[in-house]
């Protein structure tokens, strides 16, 4: 595996320090994955450990939004990125790469949690659906905006979680097609704020405790 | 959920303000587990190589005395082509700087003329360094950077064999 630029989960863009982020260098998440998994296509072996690095805290988020264990969601993802390395040529647009991942991803999830549905017999086809909220401790990690916004978000439908919490650790420019690889309606979101967002600043401009961005 | 009608507008420095709000809440309450990137990576060399996964024989924990005195740490590997022995000790600090002089390793493999390669990952970026071990199966690495390593032998210098692999140990 390669040296990558950093471990950290942020995406272009959002820390200062990143270099790969510089104006010179690719932009946005897609943009990165790309010239990542086309270095590494041309024999810069190294590059497939900084497309790891890129992209794995986003399809942690994909599995886990899904309502995978922890467990299940480390299997999944792993087993995803080793179906890339039998799927290597069939991806010809490198900057297909990112959709490809989400995409086997959220199938694999899907899978996991109907094969975990059928051994608990649970009809909904979500065993092993984790509770995601937070217990004292966990809601300790919280400044009081952020659990402002957790309260508002939610709120918001099962779908609209896991499509704003996957597109968080992405850039503006992805948002579409990983809500197209998230099987989103068209326009969920991206160029437009789409529905989910649009409900998610109402509440937050309609409470008194978020004050800030939205005035 | 709240359904609001219009047309939702186009997304604006507020929804990216929001939405990078929102990546914290969730590293914060749902992180990547630590060691998941360095598995995954670790099972896509094991993948690309189609390597042998060495086992572990004996634990870090056995730390004897070198000649020179200097305490280190002892660890056997076992594979069915090959074996692989690492001894990592600490590497002495230059007296003008405070930086962390690292390890040296010094390895011995049970075939001679192997490739011995180490992989570190940690904070800083992941590292591959390569050694030619004589034809005692010996070769040595200075100044490793401490963390996270797993090491690759190729029984020869050509690398035309499958490599064999060990687990990652930390430094």
């Amino acid at each position: 595996m390669g040296p990558p630029p950093h471990q950290s989960e942020e995406p272009a863009g959002a820390s200062s320090g990143d270099a790969e982020s510089s104006d010179e260098g690719p932009r946005t998440l897609t943009d990165r994955a790309a010239a990542a998994f086309t270095a590494y296509r041309d024999g810069q072996t190294q590059q497939i450990g900084v497309l790891v690095d890129l992209l794995t805290p986003l399809l942690w988020h994909t599995a886990r939004g899904q309502g995978l264990s922890a467990p299940a969601a480390e299997d999944v993802v792993q087993t995803a990125w080793l179906k890339l390395l039998d799927h290597l040529e069939s991806i010809g647009e490198p900057r297909a790469v990112l959709s490809w991942m989400v995409t086997t991803v959220r199938r694999e999830s899907w899978r996991q949690a109907k094969v975990a549905a059928r051994d608990s017999a649970d009809l909904e086809g979500r065993a092993e659906v984790v509770d995601t909220e937070p217990g004292p401790e966990t809601w300790a990690l919280l400044g009081e905006r952020q659990r402002v916004l957790w309260r508002h978000v939610r709120q918001l439908s099962e779908r609209c979680q896991h499509l704003l919490r996957v597109i968080a650790f992405a850039d503006r420019p992805d948002y579409a097609t990983i809500a197209d690889s998230l099987k989103m309606p068209v326009g969920s979101i991206g160029p437009t704020r789409g529905r989910c967002l649009k409900t998610l600043r109402t509440g937050l401009a309609g409470d008194p405790e978020w004050d800030g961005v939205l005035t | 959920m709240t359904e609001h009608r219009g047309e939702p507008g186009p997304l604006d420095d507020s929804d990216a303000q929001i939405l990078t709000e929102l990546r914290e809440v969730y590293r914060r309450l749902d992180p990547v587990p630590a060691t998941l990137v360095d598995d995954i990576k670790y099972s896509m060399t094991v993948r690309l190589l189609e390597a042998e996964v060495a086992e572990l024989m004996r634990m870090p924990a056995a730390q004897v005395r070198s000649e020179s005195g200097d305490r280190f740490d002892s660890i056997s590997f076992s594979g069915s082509r090959l074996s692989l022995m690492v001894s990592v000790s600490a590497e002495a600090a230059a007296a003008d700087t405070t930086d962390d002089p690292g390890v040296r390793i010094d390895c011995w493999v049970s075939v001679g003329g192997a490739v011995v390669q180490v992989r570190t990952s940690g904070e800083a970026p992941d590292v591959e360094r390569s050694q030619v071990c004589d034809e005692n199966g010996r070769c040595v690495f200075t100044q490793v950077a401490r963390g996270p390593a797993h090491f690759i032998v190729w029984p020869t210098a050509q690398k035309d064999s499958a490599p064999t692999m060990t687990p990652t140990i930390d430094l």
